[in-house]
């Protein structure tokens, strides 16, 4: 060998990429370079002598074999392959192996030379494209959306496993890589697919919803899709074609619409009875307030005219008599009157709108001074939250609680009246308190009820309705009105409106 | 019989009633001038002077009508609209006299041009105030058209 040659000879076996191992026909490593024993992670001393077998994983080191046994009976003169190495640290590692059959001179026994070349950071990266490819694959055919995806020229590029199983009944085959696509559209859809398909291109994507019978004769409905596929600089690249099965969501639609116009048949079924029954009511308390007042007013004009007429004839027990007649007849005035106004708050309009509560408070005590003679309670009316509600509705509220806090506050020497609203988490509650007589708080369910009275109207003249009204004015509302008290310690009564 | 001296007209279908508040209008001592009629046609057919009134120029001088809703054959409100579309009647003064607070009642009767609603309060004593301040209003206090109509001839 020249100079030359082994200077030539020494920078091929010194190379830092390509390992070197030397080994016997009959499978034991003579020599390697060091790159060889860098990938092996071992000194040429622990190879020298070893099995090349021993040298491989174990699942690779069978075929591996029966390759090397081939290039050593001369069926070849070399071979390639790509298989694991184990190393002496135990690490499998991806080589890929060129070996060849070296011939010398007839008295130097055969040997084989590999060339070894490290190979598991593309094992890797390819392993990692396969996992992802597969992961990709796996999530569009386990998707409920069909899709096809074409390249520029409407070549099918892939489609997913849901696009073959619904595809047109007329597909005689599968959509497979490189059909055309459009010669594989039914022909009485050609004409109207292309321009979809073409609209979609220049960039105007388009859906719509039809009933398609599918590979399996099964008719449904479909919502399609067509959507160009663009490169990162905004090319066409292709088309996305995506469809889904509506016909359960439409079924379900359907559905829907079928209950709904059912409820709405009961909603006016229902309303023109609650109309036919208001009517009803309308009549009757028409009829009340007409035909059961007269005779109360002609019993009670009747008995002025006894009084007044007949004053000098009567005793005293037959002036009192009368008396009674007259204070019940007009008592019986007030129950009808006030029972009448309970009817028709029940059907009045609530006209809700924002109020400014402290003015409308404001009026009601207003109105009560003008009235009442003397309106000895002190009212300390406190800033109060503004709501939604119907303005005349929620006076009669306020009229009618703070008549009534008078009303029971009246013996107390120092009659006090608070008026306030607390923000009770969110919630906004109005009260009205007084330190009148209050009530047996055993008895508050009985407060609210029509011609309940918790005490004797010798004490506190009164029908019974003023509660009842206000409880049929919140609650139509929708809020919550309730009261505390104790026997002499006063009342507090408190509403929410929502 | 004569009627053109009627300044003060009642309608009213119960008797008792018609009694009560003839009682309270006594104190004006308005003689033949106050005239009760019970019914709803024979009401229209004075003011208009047709029927049994035919040729008695009846309403020439009424200064106020009080009417009930509540009337047998032609009802109150029906009443009031045909005083109220008639050019020659439309003037006169009609106070809704009823025992209904009903909100539709009072709007109809406004509606159609009722001078005043009043709804009758069962005791009598106010009853009494009421009348007798509406009545004293409308004939004493009040100048009517029907006066200036006459006064011009």
């Amino acid at each position: 060998m020249s100079s030359e040659n082994e200077e030539q000879y020494r920078l091929i076996v010194e190379n830092p990429v390509l390992g070197i191992a030397w080994g016997t026909t009959d499978g034991k490593l003579t020599n390697a370079n060091n790159t060889f024993c860098d990938i092996m992670e071992s000194s040429l001393s622990e190879l020298e002598g070893k099995s090349i077998r021993e040298l491989f994983h174990p699942a690779d080191a069978e075929s591996m074999t029966i390759n090397f046994q081939r290039l050593v009976r001369g069926e070849i003169n070399n071979y390639q392959e790509e298989k694991r190495y184990v190393t002496r640290k135990g690490n499998s590692i991806w080589v890929k192996v060129n070996v060849n059959l070296a011939h010398h001179t007839p008295e130097e026994a055969a040997s084989v030379i590999a060339i070894i070349q490290d190979i598991s950071e593309r094992k890797k990266t390819e392993e990692m494209l396969r996992k992802s490819e597969a992961n990709l694959r796996s999530v569009l055919d386990n998707s409920n959306t069909a899709f096809v995806l074409l390249d520029a020229q409407m070549k099918v590029i892939t489609a997913n496993r849901l696009a073959n199983g619904w595809s047109f009944a007329e597909f005689d085959r599968y959509l497979n890589e490189g059909d055309y696509f459009v010669a594989i559209i039914p022909e009485h859809f050609r004409q109207s697919g292309l321009t979809i398909i073409q609209n979609a291109i220049m960039g105007k994507p388009h859906s719509y919803e039809e009933k398609y019978t599918n590979r399996k004769g099964i008719q449904a409905w479909y919502h399609v899709r067509f959507d160009s596929v663009k490169d990162d600089k905004e090319n066409v690249i292709g088309l996305c074609i995506a469809a889904s099965d509506t016909t359960r969501y439409r079924a379900a639609q359907a559905e829907i619409n079928s209950m709904n116009d059912s409820l709405e048949k009961k909603v006016k079924e229902r309303t023109s009875e609650l109309e036919i029954a208001n009517k009803e009511l309308e009549a009757f308390t028409y009829s009340v307030s007409h035909d059961l007042m007269a005779p109360l007013r002609i019993i009670d004009g009747f008995s002025q005219v006894l009084l007044d007429d007949y004053r000098n004839k009567l005793d005293e027990d037959g002036f009192q008599t009368l008396q009674v007649i007259k204070r019940n007849a007009t008592r019986m005035g007030e129950l009808v009157n006030d029972l009448l106004n309970l009817a028709r708050l029940g059907r009045a309009n609530l006209v809700k709108r924002n109020l400014d509560m402290t003015d409308l408070v404001t009026a009601v005590i207003d109105e009560m001074r003008f009235s009442t003679n003397k309106l000895a309670a002190k009212i300390k009316l406190q800033e109060l939250k503004p709501a939604d509600c119907d303005h005349t509705l929620i006076k009669q509220v306020w009229s009618n609680l703070l008549s009534n806090a008078i009303k029971y506050s009246k013996n107390n020497p120092n009659p006090q009246i608070e008026i306030g609203s607390i923000d009770k988490s969110g919630q906004i509650v109005y009260y009205i308190k007084d330190n009148g007589v209050g009530f047996d708080p055993q008895y508050s369910g009985k407060l609210f009820g029509v011609f309940q009275r918790l005490h004797k109207a010798t004490d506190f003249p009164g029908t019974g309705v003023g509660l009842a009204i206000v409880y049929r004015i919140i609650t139509r509302h929708g809020g919550k009105v309730w009261a505390d008290a104790k026997v002499n310690e006063g009342a507090v009564f408190y509403f929410t409106l929502p | 019989m004569k009627y053109t001296d009627v300044e003060v007209l009642l309608v009213e279908d119960n008797p008792y009633e018609a009694q009560l508040a003839l009682r309270c209008l006594k104190q004006f001592n308005l003689g033949s001038r106050l005239l009760h009629i019970d019914d709803g046609v024979d009401a229209l057919d004075f003011i208009f002077a047709c029927g049994k009134y035919e040729g008695s120029r009846s309403s020439e001088m009424l200064k106020v009508i009080f009417l009930d809703l509540k009337l047998p054959r032609i009802e109150g409100l029906e009443i009031l609209r045909r005083i109220k579309s008639d050019e020659h009647t439309k003037t006169i003064p009609v106070i809704i006299l009823t025992s209904s607070g009903e909100e539709t009642d009072i709007r109809n009767a406004y509606q159609l041009g009722a001078n005043s609603f009043i709804i009758k309060p069962v005791d009598f004593d106010i009853f009494n105030q009421v009348i007798s301040s509406i009545a004293n209003y409308w004939i004493f206090t009040n100048e009517s058209a029907g006066l200036i109509k006459r006064s011009k001839k």
